[in-house]
């Protein structure tokens, strides 16, 4: 179907494929393949070995190879017997899919509920609004995270500050505000340490625009009709919130919230910068403990079987998102 | 082919009628009108607030390694730490500009690096059929997937 149509566009008769079109074609891709063989297939084939080896520090050295371990560094990750500090293979995976989870859900109700602010017909300066709230993501990853980071600071954060502002009028002494964000070691909820709550506000602060421009777009190509309809059958605002709107909501934002996830779940910078895993490793990530494992530890082998874990958590994670996407893909169901 | 008039009469069509029903509730009634504005601002104002906190940590003199307080307008406000930034950001003796430059370089040369493999490739894909032409595609998408981070331990 797709030869004879590609066939057609060009002026050929149709018929057999001519083998010089498949030579042209493979010529044309011939680069960009070496370019990627080179700097992507070559890497992931040696990483998968090395997962296999011992590979250390002593071995990036000529003329020293690394000795042949099996599934030994595998075992080493998922059973935690790594010589490093808070490390604890389960916990870090768990608060890593809560992590996304629960980022997403904010981001999702934020954003949509700023686009319905901002859809109310016959609001002024709406223009104006949506430009201001873009202003986040044009902001480079590293400046947000510093910027954070001193925001949540325990003695000059301005948002201790503020709390101080406010308890003030309460009359609450200053003293009960020294809160410290991002090193108190205490969990508030399982998984959770007060570290998590400052990522957390850093991330929606950061995620929540973008979400309301998708659903903002959704929202502008509902047809009026239908509401004129439903309220005409008697429909009350929230029913015709629950039936109309979130019906069509629901195809452009799951697919984004999907992708939202992914992109959240391996976000670097925000728990490397701002809290750089801490308190006692709680916040870290799978790709931060990846990062500090090869370029901190330096433990090459353990580092790459910790990689192809992560690939496949990520393929479960694609291929899950991949269905979900699927079924939800059209309005018709 | 024949689709596009129709597709365009109907967006002009769409268009009159959003028109009209923009006109239509032009006057919420004043109270919700500030309301609504009141929390579009208070919205603007989460948004805004850490940039307004950057852009007066930088105009403060005084060298802080962290911020003193909710001073947004800091004593002494002045642009010295910009002129700073732009003779030498660095301890090394390169300029501002320089780095620029070299950010720039580097990005050009990447971007046209790859929009030619990439260009190159596409047509292949697009426009010409060959054997193994989806397995090929595919392996190439599947490499998006994963994260740079996973790749760390064999390009040290």
């Amino acid at each position: 179907m797709s030869a004879a149509t590609a066939d057609s566009r060009l002026g050929r008769p149709r018929g057999p494929r001519l083998p010089r079109d498949a030579r042209t074609a493979y010529l044309y891709i011939a680069p960009a393949l070496l370019v990627m063989a080179i700097i992507t297939f070559y890497p992931l084939l040696f990483q998968v070995y090395i997962s296999f080896t011992d590979f250390e520090f002593r071995n990036l050295l000529p003329n020293n190879p690394a000795n042949f371990v099996g599934v030994e560094n595998y075992l080493r990750i998922a059973q935690d017997r790594l010589n490093i500090p808070n490390f604890a293979f389960l916990r870090m995976l768990a608060f890593n899919l809560w992590w996304a989870a629960s980022n997403v859900v904010i981001h999702v109700i934020i954003g949509v509920g700023v686009a319905l602010l901002l859809n109310q017909p016959g609001l002024r300066f709406r223009r104006f609004w949506r430009a201001l709230y873009i202003l986040p993501v044009v902001i480079p990853p590293i400046i947000v995270a510093t910027v954070w980071r001193n925001m949540f600071d325990t003695r000059d954060g301005v948002i201790n500050q503020a709390l101080i502002g406010l308890g003030g009028l309460a009359r609450i002494p200053a003293e009960a505000f020294e809160i410290d964000w991002l090193r108190a070691p205490q969990d508030i909820l399982p998984l959770m340490p007060l570290a998590f709550f400052a990522l957390l506000i850093a991330n929606t602060w950061l995620g929540w625009p973008l979400n309301a421009v998708v659903a903002t777009g959704a929202l502008q190509s509902i047809p009026k009709e239908l509401y004129e309809a439903a309220e005409m059958d008697g429909a009350g605002a929230w029913q015709r919130f629950r039936n109309v709107t979130l019906v069509f909501l629901r195809p452009a934002m799951l697919p984004y919230a999907i992708y939202g996830f992914v992109i959240t779940f391996n976000l670097f910078y925000l728990s490397f910068f701002m809290t750089a895993g801490g308190p006692f490793g709680k916040t870290e990530l799978l790709v931060t403990q990846a990062f500090r494992l090869a370029s901190q530890q330096r433990l090459y082998g353990v580092a790459a079987a910790f990689a192809v874990f992560m690939f496949f958590i990520l393929l479960a994670i694609t291929l899950l998102v991949n269905r979900a996407a699927k079924a939800t893909a059209s309005y018709d169901r | 082919m024949s689709a596009c008039p129709t597709t365009a009469g109907r967006s002009r069509i769409t268009g009159r009628r959003r028109k009209k029903r923009y006109q239509e509730h032009r006057n919420l009634t004043t109270r919700r009108q500030l309301l609504l504005q009141a929390l579009c601002l208070f919205v603007a104002l989460t948004v805004l607030f850490p940039i307004i906190w950057v852009v007066s940590l930088s105009l403060d003199p005084r060298g802080l390694a962290s911020a003193d307080g909710l001073n947004l307008f800091p004593p002494g406000a002045n642009f010295d730490n910009y002129f700073e930034v732009i003779e030498r950001p660095t301890s090394n003796p390169v300029t501002f500009w320089q780095l620029a430059f070299n950010s720039l370089l580097l990005a050009v040369g990447a971007m046209v690096f790859s929009v030619a493999l990439g260009v190159s490739a596409a047509y292949a894909f697009s426009r010409l059929s060959f054997r193994g032409r989806n397995v090929l595609m595919l392996g190439i998408l599947a490499v998006l997937m994963l994260p740079a981070v996973a790749a760390i331990a064999p390009l040290f």
